[in-house]
């Protein structure tokens, strides 16, 4: 980076810099670090819930087995559904968009630091919790979704179903955390000139689905937290029907929940092969407005779909006709973007590189995902394959064809802004293979098997079925698919050692996070940048001719906010800096949850805790910034 | 990159931040509005949704709310907007005795609302574990005690700053932000007010 | 019974003028799916290999134009393919509404099917005599008459659900609805619960047994009757036994006095395919598995074991098996 001097580089350093060493460690306020700890522990739960999998697979794989009671299958597939949706797949894509939002924006860190940094605690101690309760033998074992009148007390007397409600919580304060600090961050924070139609298309779908988030989680957590808690705890009657309860308003909450939470995992990652279809064919996307549009629509028509799920519970036939109807329009917007990409890659020049192999495993799994989607829209057919494996085929289609494959090719890609080196290639080939033959081995006879009216959560099958064959040979499937993941986890591991040195640029891509150093300093960038146009690394001129903003001090803690439509500089705005406090807040926090599931008593304590350290946290420094 | 470039900007005299959206925590706090609304609304999906199951709402046996303690916590929380605006206007002057003053006068007045917010529950003539109508009720206004709760806890916390700290300009508008925070609690308990002590009585 | 055949359990293999529609409905969808992924994926092969190979952002603007041309008409071609779509299945719907609105009537079957954590109860209940015959996981109907089950559960949320003959319906407590169904070819069809409803749900399946009229009649006139009254000493040391067990508690043998409503009807279990709601085929073997440790085939299950007396087991055998 030419044009600032040493001791100018070295104060910026200093002034967004972390501590060094394990104090570093707890006080971080640097969103590169943070959104890597959301990435790097979102990984570990993928490899969790991966393992509970394969184990739920091998007792499948023969009909009578009996390699798992049922109790302990149904709270693992419970554990598995709960890990994938609440601990892997939407953290990995906040912690994403944490790591990636300042820097393609052009800004030196989000706008609530220290609330990002209490996030990941809190969403590290809820995972701990469920698994702490599934290693002693108190797993959640009523479903990821945790039907009433099943998942009440006289159903489930354990603690199983408490901890998976109080564990909703932990995950939901860390996700609005994160959600509410990037819409601000993305509204207020871009570079100057980066208007809204300038922004990068990962950022806009990080926008969208933080917006969702707001709203779909707080759902949730009242649904969770507030009705099925207090039931099991309290003894409220929410969900008991000879109380004047309902078990089908649990159905309604959750999936009013549940249908925008997938979206929230799929929207994130059409982001990423937005960036990756422009860099791995040489070109910016074709449609850029009409991919804005289709993402923004996409996340409110996901909205109004949620009784595609409940099409057996009873309703009348007009209402159920309505969710046929959005739950075939919420298609179109997806169907869009599909057919840009296509057409930008036709358009350009492809790179055959491992990221583009990932773009294809996309489209593959991705497109036939939406198809049997398209088959339990229709709600007679899905009368008869729901709640089979049919489902279980389409979702996995769905969530690892549309969101892990784009995912493992954005990691692949941003991996030498990362870490400064090149991941393997050739692992990464390999890792694509597995991955690749492993899912549609694993999935594809799913869809074979539900029309062959094999129901889902079941531990075992009968022998006279004749269901044996396919299921033994999923998991075969299942195993070559784990092998990929390990492979995967491998080239990231070892590469950070082994790895080829990336300079600044490595795929000589177009947006602002490949126009500073790999890995970026403290602050992001040397100086922060002023765009121009929509692809600033693809203007003419190299980088010495761009301009920049000066006349920030490099001494303190001191962004940038811009006009949230068309980014015109307006205010100079100090963020804080490290703190221990957001650590010891985020233990409070959850002692004070823990405890609810036992006492009411959790919430006095949980407040005394919390509270203190959350108000030194945003006390102001004497003379400095708060 | 160079600072010649035309098109490079100059922030150094760009102001620190101000009110309103040129402050972070009012947008933060906007968020936390849009996120306890949210809450609340599900609260209301809720209490709707299970009034429409049950063949009387209440249920029948089941006594309505006190109109009048209700009224006195609406009320009071309306009027409590007076003291709230006032500090408002406060901040934006940039007076600190003037914040101080009605800071404590807020806090006095949150007190009190508070207790009629303890009152109005202890009166309540069912509990929350009898039928689901006594859930829906008692739940809701739980949830709204407590953004009641952390709205007095935010004001004490910014009269400590205010007595004792260092101040500066942001700080007034942190506390322009928690009276937009005040208002938000007293005026979103307006269509709750009705849902729970009106309407079951306009139609019984 | 020596290996009995499976049940039937195939969405494709109707049984049922609406299975068949719906069988119908999923083949389109289906094929036509399967037709637009292959013509997805053509076309993205298509223009991997014969990209043009602009390398940066010149905006050609007769290329941008080709590009809109090509993604509107595959946006329009999507749309219009769903709203075929969406039509034929509403028409599909329709047509299943109507034949349901059309066929009740005097004639019609009338079964209140009641689910339990993890069993199916069966109460008959008809206009004309005998009019009320209850029995457990084994529902006969007859071909070709409409049968109108009221679904209810006593506990979680069930789903009754015979692929051969229709979709799914939800059995939820508080709740009370009512499913049409109708076989119009005789056979055994599976109905395995399709609602995750805890320990057991894997092995709480109904038998669909669709006979011929005179059959049916046969069979629901002998479910009627109670108990045939023990024939030798040992099916009557078996009766015995079974009374001065804790059998009674749960179970009903009518005719003995037994009363118990928390678990299945006994009074004809010889005559059923199954045990434990489809945990295992109905052998004299397997039955004693089953009473002396039933935990061991349905873990979980509300059951409990060791009841009965080593010693005793037997003559209760040979009671239950003169229960036909």
């Amino acid at each position: 980076m030419t044009g600032l001097a040493t001791a100018e580089r070295d104060a910026l350093a200093r002034t967004w810099g972390t501590p060094r060493g394990i104090a570093g460690f707890f006080t971080t306020v640097d969103h590169k670090r943070i959104g890597l700890r959301f990435i790097g522990t979102a990984l570990c739960f993928l490899a969790l819930g991966g393992a509970l999998a394969l184990m739920m697979r091998t007792q499948l794989a023969r009909p009578d087995n009996h390699l798992l009671s049922p109790q302990l299958y149904n709270q693992f597939f419970t554990t598995h559904g709960t890990t994938m949706m609440f601990l892997f797949a939407v953290p990995v894509m906040m912690g994403l968009g944490i790591y990636l939002v300042p820097l393609m924006i052009g800004t030196r860190n989000v706008v609530f630091p220290r609330l990002v940094a209490y996030a990941y605690w809190v969403y590290l101690f809820g995972g701990i919790f469920l698994y702490s309760g599934l290693l002693l033998g108190n797993g959640p074992p009523a479903g990821w979704f945790s039907y009433t009148p099943l998942s009440e007390t006289p159903f489930d007397p354990t603690k199983g179903s408490d901890i998976w409600a109080q564990m909703i919580t932990f995950t939901e304060i860390a996700m609005l955390g994160v959600a509410v600090t990037l819409i601000i961050t993305i509204l207020k924070q871009r570079a100057p000139g980066m208007s809204l139609n300038r922004m990068p298309l990962f950022v806009w779908s990080i926008l969208v689905t933080s917006f969702m988030v707001v709203f779909a989680m707080t759902t949730i957590a009242v649904a969770s937290t507030l009705f099925l808690a207090a039931d099991r705890l309290i003894n409220t009657r929410f969900f008991v029907q000879q109380s004047g309860g309902d078990p089908v308003l649990w159905q309604h909450l959750f999936w009013m929940f549940g249908h925008p939470e997938v979206y929230i995992i799929f929207l994130p990652a059409t982001g990423i092969i937005s960036h990756l279809v422009a860099t791995f064919s040489r070109r910016p996307v074709f449609g850029y407005t009409a991919i804005v549009f289709s993402t923004i629509a996409t996340g409110i028509i996901s909205f109004g779909v949620w009784v595609h799920h409940m099409f057996a519970v009873g309703m009348p036939e007009l209402g159920l006709s309505f969710f046929t109807a959005s739950s075939l329009i919420v298609t179109i917007p997806t169907a869009i973007q599909l057919f840009c990409w296509i057409a930008t890659l036709w358009s350009g020049r492809p790179q055959w590189r491992v990221p583009l192999l990932f773009i294809l495993g996309f489209f593959f799994i991705l497109v036939r995902g939406g198809l049997t989607g398209v088959m339990l829209a229709s709600v007679p057919v899905d009368l008869q394959l729901h709640d089979t494996f049919f489902v279980v085929g389409h979702l996995h289609d769905v969530l690892i064809g549309g969101a892990v494959f784009p995912l493992l090719g954005g990691l692949i890609y941003w991996y030498p802004k990362f870490s400064g080196r090149m991941a393997s290639e050739t692992a990464g080939k390999w890792a694509f293979a597995l991955i690749f033959i492993g899912q549609n081995l694993t999935f594809f006879p799913m869809h074979i098997l539900g029309l062959h009216g094999m129901p889902r959560r079941t531990y075992t099958y009968l022998a006279s079925t004749g269901w044996g064959g396919l299921n033994f040979l999923e998991t075969i499937g299942a195993y070559i698919l784990a092998a990929g993941v390990l492979v995967t986890v491998a080239n990231l591991i070892l590469s950070a050692f082994y790895g080829r040195s990336a300079g600044n640029d490595p795929w000589a891509a177009d947006t602002l996070e490949w126009a500073t150093t790999s890995p970026p300093p403290p602050g992001n960038f040397a100086a922060l940048p002023v765009v121009e146009s929509r692809d600033p690394l693809w203007d003419p001129g190299g980088s010495e001719e761009r301009p920049i903003v000066v006349g920030l001090p490099p001494d303190r803690r001191e962004v940038l906010f811009t006009s949230a439509l068309d980014a015109i500089p307006v205010r100079r705005i100090p963020l804080p800096g490290p703190t221990i406090w957001t650590f010891f807040c985020a233990v409070g926090t959850a002692i004070g949850l823990v405890m609810l599931i036992f006492t009411p008593w959790g919430l006095v304590v949980g407040t005394a805790l919390a509270i203190p350290p959350l108000i030194i946290w945003a006390w102001p420094k004497a003379g400095g910034s708060a | 990159m160079i600072r010649s470039h035309p098109k490079s900007v100059d922030a150094s005299q760009l102001p620190g931040e101000g009110f309103g959206v040129a402050s972070p925590t009012w947008w933060g706090t906007l968020g936390f509005m849009v996120i306890e609304g949210s809450t609340l609304a599900v609260c209301a999906v809720a209490y709707v949704y299970l009034s429409r199951r049950s063949p009387s709402w209440p249920p029948s046996g089941t006594p309505l709310p006190n109109l009048a303690v209700g009224t006195l916590f609406i009320g009071a929380s309306l009027l409590s907007l007076i003291p709230a605006w006032l500090l408002g206007q406060a901040a934006k002057n940039l007076d600190r005795a003037a914040v101080i003053l009605w800071s404590i006068v807020g806090l006095v007045v949150e007190a009190v609302i508070v207790a009629i917010r303890a009152y109005e529950l202890h009166a309540l003539p069912f509990r929350w574990d009898g039928t689901a109508y006594g859930s829906a009720v008692w739940i809701t206004l739980g949830s709204h005690t407590t953004l009641l709760a952390f709205d007095f806890g935010e004001t004490l916390v910014l009269l400590a700053l205010f007595l004792w700290g260092p101040i500066q300009k942001k700080h007034f508008a942190d506390v322009a932000d928690a009276v937009m925070y005040w208002f938000f609690v007293s005026l979103v308990w307006v269509p709750f007010f009705y849902m729970i002590y009106v309407s079951p009585r306009l139609f019984r | 019974m020596q290996s009995p055949a499976a049940a039937a359990h195939s969405v494709l293999t109707p049984a049922s003028p609406h299975a068949v529609a719906i069988a119908h409905l999923a083949r389109l969808f289906f094929s036509l799916g399967a037709l637009v992924w292959l013509a997805v994926l053509a076309f993205l092969a298509w223009s991997l290999l014969r990209s043009r190979g602009l390398n940066q952002p010149t905006e050609d603007t007769h290329v941008v134009r080709r590009q809109t041309g090509a993604v509107g008409a595959a946006l329009a071609l999507t749309t219009i393919l769903l709203l075929a779509l969406g039509f034929v299945d509403y028409r599909t719907g329709r047509g299943i509404e109507k034949a349901h609105a059309r066929v009740l009537s005097a004639d019609t079957v009338r079964v209140q099917l009641i689910g339990h954590q993890w069993w199916w109860e069966i109460r008959y209940q008809q206009a004309t005599w005998p009019f009320q015959v209850t029995t457990a996981n084994e529902l006969h109907i007859p071909l070709g008459r409409p049968v109108v089950l009221t679904l209810e559960s006593r506990d979680v949320i069930h789903s009754f659900w015979a692929p051969n003959l229709h979709g799914k319906s939800d059995l939820v407590p508080g709740y009370s609805s009512q499913f049409l169904v109708q076989a119009d070819t005789p056979g055994v069809y599976a109905a395995p619960c399709a609602e995750f409803c805890g320990t057991q749900h894997a092995k709480m399946m109904l038998l669909v047994v669709a006979q011929p009229p005179d059959s049916f009649a046969a069979w629901y006139a002998n479910e009627s009757r109670d108990a045939p009254a023990p024939r030798s000493d040992s099916t009557d040391r078996g009766r015995q036994v079974f009374l001065a067990a804790a059998c009674p508690f749960c179970h009903t043998i009518r005719g003995t006095g037994s009363g118990g409503t928390v678990a299945p009807d006994l009074t004809h279990i010889a005559g059923r395919r199954m045990l434990g709601a489809g945990a295992a085929f109905n052998t004299r073997t397997e039955l004693g598995g089953w009473i002396e440790n039933p935990q061991g085939m349905k873990p979980g299950n509300r059951m409990p074991a060791n009841l009965v007396r080593g010693s005793d087991l037997p003559a209760l055998l040979a009671y239950l098996a003169t229960l036909k």
